[in-house]
Formats: structure tokens, C-alpha cells, sequence
């Protein structure tokens, strides 16, 4: 994986669904604008031209673990091509919500081969900063309001954990959050934990941030 | 086809999956468990395989061998949208192979397997080396195009239809101008869409022209008339159908297999 070399920045948020990243982001981007610096916003599955694919065949449960990785992969690709990077080379702070641990964790837990993931993402670009949002599977589910919202997939339904949905969930989140704490030892990121108030992860979050800023 | 999420699609996934491109491409490298055969046609666009292989499925039919054909890009999943990329041109080279990749695995795990598990012949029309071909010209990284693609298995047979580019050139302007990816015009090699083609394919036929070694292409000559090249094929593809029935005992035919709809 290549390293940044535009004049802008990319920072990624990851962390399983329901750990707050969203709103920390949120934060962050007011106050990158606020302080007079140019932001832009992304986020897994949002690519113009695949998303909405990708949406289907979620909602068919059509996809496989290896089409599920592909696909992804395939999302992420494009939406470097045409977003990221652009945006990098204008010199912008590009946050992304979901980005390449997020594809290592999901994948690796449905089963795939840690070095045929790593191998799929060659094409993408290290973050200049990877903030990694900790939690618990209770504490996600609050946040998350009902498990009613959680999808077949994000619920890890298709590994076959439990016919029961908050089960699936659960034991699903459980073992991506180990799977992100292996993936410490390669890729460096700071950790916050959820259960901090907002403000004071969101201090965390400016002071690693302002050191990266040109 | 509808398709179940039971633990054992999910398992045979987890199989294909571990492939480990360490090693050379183990599936690539060794014979497939399946009762069914595999057959493939490579070559570059304009080099007649499709039309080949239409007619070689024809023949099949008409002799009541349970066969079936798949063409590139053709999974419910995703050739609506590689259609889509194409015509608006805005694909890059890696959401191109990944795309394709995606499409591949959703047809291997969705019809090609489950066919060849069933004892069917499968016919396909371009299978991973294509995008050996194509993405390597694009200049993705072969070694990366190569993982894509490792949860693939071994066909039975791979033909490869070897033509001059000029001469492919000359049978797709026949009925059509070349499209825009089939020309690399992407690649920006030139503004003339002719010239871009000749440039591009010439890249893929020398990358299809490193792969016959390695993966043991069957090579035709694919200036000579169809129906010599149908017959060179039919030999073939005859003996690989009877070296099958040896191996699993004996081919089902239509009348003992009930209806499938694939």
C-alpha cells in the first residue's frame, strides 16, 4: 500500500457499527471548517456507480463471503479514484467513515485468508491517521437504537453464528473487535473509547489531528 | 438461480477463499474434485472463440451431453453495473479488474461449481486468464491481479484462439466499431479508437502468449475457416469428455439428471 504524498490529508475512522464514529466525525469536520481548513466527508459503500449494487445484494443475500470481500474491495477502489484522491490533491482533510481495517476485520471474520484481503486492498492508500473506535456489543446496540436496525450482513446473519438476530450481532461484533485488536500490531491507530464522554474523545481527536495539519 | 445461504455454501466459501497465492495458485495447479467437466475459450476480442464455442455447445446439445455456457460478465450481481462503468467510461483499472473478479466469483460459486458438482460440462466463455490479460495490460500489478483472482479452480481444458490483431480488428469492423474498454482507450495510448485498439489488444495477446506455458493452453489457429476450427475443437474437446467418464464411471445424460434450471 502506497503512503499520502498529496498536500491533503486522509484520516480514517473505524470501529464496528454503533461505536460513534459518525458523530465524532461530524464534530470534527465543523471544527476543521471552523478553524479555516478545507473538509470532505466519505464513507464505505459510496461509490456513485456501485452502492446502490452492493444495497441490493444485500437485501437479495446474495452475496458470498468472497463476492462480499470483492465487491467492497471494488467500492473502495472507486471511491479513491474519484474522491479521495481528487480531494487530496486539492489539499483537502478527507475523514472516511469505514475504510480498509473495517474490510480486513469484516473479511477475516467471514472466513477469508488475512493475506488474500490484505493482498485484495494493495491498490489503496494508508491514512495519515486511523482512529480505531472502541466498544462493547451492549453499549453499540444502544447507540444503534434497535436491533431491527441492524442489516442481515452487518449482523454477521450470513456466517451462520445464530438464527437469532441480536445473538448473530453480538457474537459478530465480538470477534471483529478481536479481530481490530490484531490489527494493531500492522497498522498503527489511536484508540478511543466510547464509553468516554463526546467532548472528551472529541479533544482526543483535534490534538492527534492538529499535529497532522499543514 | 436462487441462491441459499446454508453453512455449507458458506463453508465451500471459506475453502475458496484460503486460497493462498503463496503457492502458486494451488487451485490453478491441480485437478478439480468435480464430476463435471470444465471447458474454456480464451483469445482475444474478434478472435471467433465465442462463435466457436456456440456452436460447439449446439453440438453437445444435439448429442445429449448435459451441458451448459457462461460468458464474462454475465452474473445477476454486478454485469449490470461493469455494463454501466463501461458505457459512461468512467472505470479505473483496479474497480475494472475488482469488478470483474466479483462477477467471476459469483458465477464460480453460483453456477459454474454447483454445474460441474452435478456432472455437467460447463462451457465458459473467458474464465480468470482473461483478466490475467487484460488487467496486466492495464498495468495492474500481476502479482496483485494474480490474488484476486486465487480462489479459482482448474478447468479441464483452456483453448486459446490465436490471431493477429489486424485480422481481429478486421472481423469486429464488420459489424460494429470497436467499444471503448475493448479498444484500451482508457489506457490513453491514442485518440484514434482503431489505432488504441491495435495498441491495447497487442498488449493482451502478448500477455495471453506468456500464460500458454504456464497453464497448458491448447493453442488454434484461428485464421483458419470455422468449421476446420470446429473440428479441431470437437477432436478435443471429444477426448477430454471421454477421459471424464473414466474418472467418475460414467457422464450423466439429459434423461437421468432431472430438469435443472442453471
Amino acid at each position: 500500500m502506497r503512503k499520502n504524498t498529496y498536500p491533503g490529508k486522509l484520516i480514517a475512522f473505524e470501529g464496528v457499527d454503533g461505536s460513534g464514529k459518525g458523530v465524532q466525525i461530524n464534530l470534527l469536520m465543523d471544527w476543521l471548517q471552523v478553524e479555516g481548513y478545507g473538509a470532505v466527508q466519505t464513507k464505505r459503500k459510496n461509490s456513485k456507480l456501485i452502492a446502490q449494487t452492493i444495497q441490493n445484494a444485500k437485501n437479495n443475500r446474495s452475496l458470498s463471503p468472497i463476492t462480499y470481500s470483492l465487491i467492497h474491495a471494488a467500492d473502495t477502489s472507486d471511491i479513491l479514484a474519484k474522491n479521495i484522491i481528487p480531494a487530496l490533491q486539492a489539499g483537502f482533510i478527507v475523514l472516511i467513515n469505514k475504510y480498509i481495517l473495517t474490510s480486513f476485520a469484516r473479511d477475516v471474520v467471514r472466513g477469508s485468508e488475512h493475506y488474500w484481503v490484505r493482498q485484495l486492498y494493495d491498490f489503496a492508500m494508508l491514512p495519515d491517521i486511523t482512529f480505531y473506535f472502541k466498544t462493547t456489543p451492549e453499549r453499540s446496540l444502544e447507540n444503534l437504537g434497535s436491533i431491527s436496525n441492524v442489516d442481515f450482513y452487518d449482523a454477521g446473519m450470513d456466517i451462520g453464528f445464530s438464527p437469532q438476530l441480536e445473538k448473530s450481532f453480538t457474537m459478530f461484533q465480538s470477534q471483529l473487535t478481536g479481530q481490530f485488536e490484531l490489527l494493531h500490531a500492522d497498522f498503527k491507530f489511536i484508540t478511543i473509547n466510547s464509553f468516554d464522554p463526546v467532548q472528551q474523545q472529541q479533544q482526543l481527536i483535534r490534538k492527534v489531528v492538529k499535529g497532522v495539519l499543514p | 438461480m436462487v441462491k441459499l445461504f446454508s453453512e455449507s455454501s458458506v463453508y465451500e466459501s471459506k475453502k475458496l477463499a484460503n486460497a493462498k497465492p503463496d503457492q502458486k495458485l494451488p487451485r490453478f495447479m491441480q485437478e478439480h474434485p468435480y464430476a463435471g467437466k470444465l471447458i474454456v475459450v480464451e483469445g482475444i476480442d474478434g478472435s471467433g472463440k465465442s462463435t466457436q464455442l456456440k456452436i460447439l455447445y449446439n453440438f453437445l446439445k444435439s448429442k445429449s451431453y448435459p451441458v451448459i455456457l457462461t460468458e464474462w460478465n454475465s452474473s445477476k450481481l454486478v454485469s449490470k453495473v461493469i455494463k454501466k462503468g463501461k458505457k459512461k467510461e468512467q472505470l479505473g483499472p483496479e474497480t475494472f479488474s475488482l469488478l470483474h473478479a466479483t462477477d467471476f466469483a459469483d458465477r464460480l460459486e453460483g453456477t459454474i461449481i454447483p454445474a460441474l458438482k452435478a456432472g455437467l460440462i460447463v462451457l465458459a466463455d473467458r474464465y480468470a486468464y482473461t483478466a490475467f490479460a487484460r488487467d496486466i495490460a492495464r498495468n495492474c500489478n500481476s502479482r496483485w491481479v494474480r490474488n484476486g483472482y486465487s480462489f479459482s479452480i482448474k478447468p479441464d481444458a483452456v483453448f486459446y484462439f490465436k490471431v493477429p490483431v489486424k485480422l481481429a480488428l478486421d472481423r469486429i469492423s464488420l459489424t460494429r466499431t470497436p467499444k471503448y474498454y475493448e479498444s484500451g482507450m482508457d489506457m490513453k495510448l491514442s485518440k484514434d479508437p482503431l489505432e488504441s485498439f491495435v495498441l491495447f489488444q497487442s498488449k493482451v495477446l502478448s500477455e495471453y502468449e506468456k500464460m500458454v506455458k504456464e497453464f497448458s493452453f491448447i493453442p488454434i489457429n484461428a485464421t483458419l475457416p470455422i468449421h476446420e476450427q470446429q473440428k479441431l475443437l470437437r477432436e478435443d474437446v471429444m477426448l477430454i469428455l471421454k477421459k471424464k467418464a473414466k474418472a467418475c464411471e460414467k457422464i450423466p445424460t439429459r434423461e437421468n439428471l432431472l430438469p435443472l434450471k442453471v
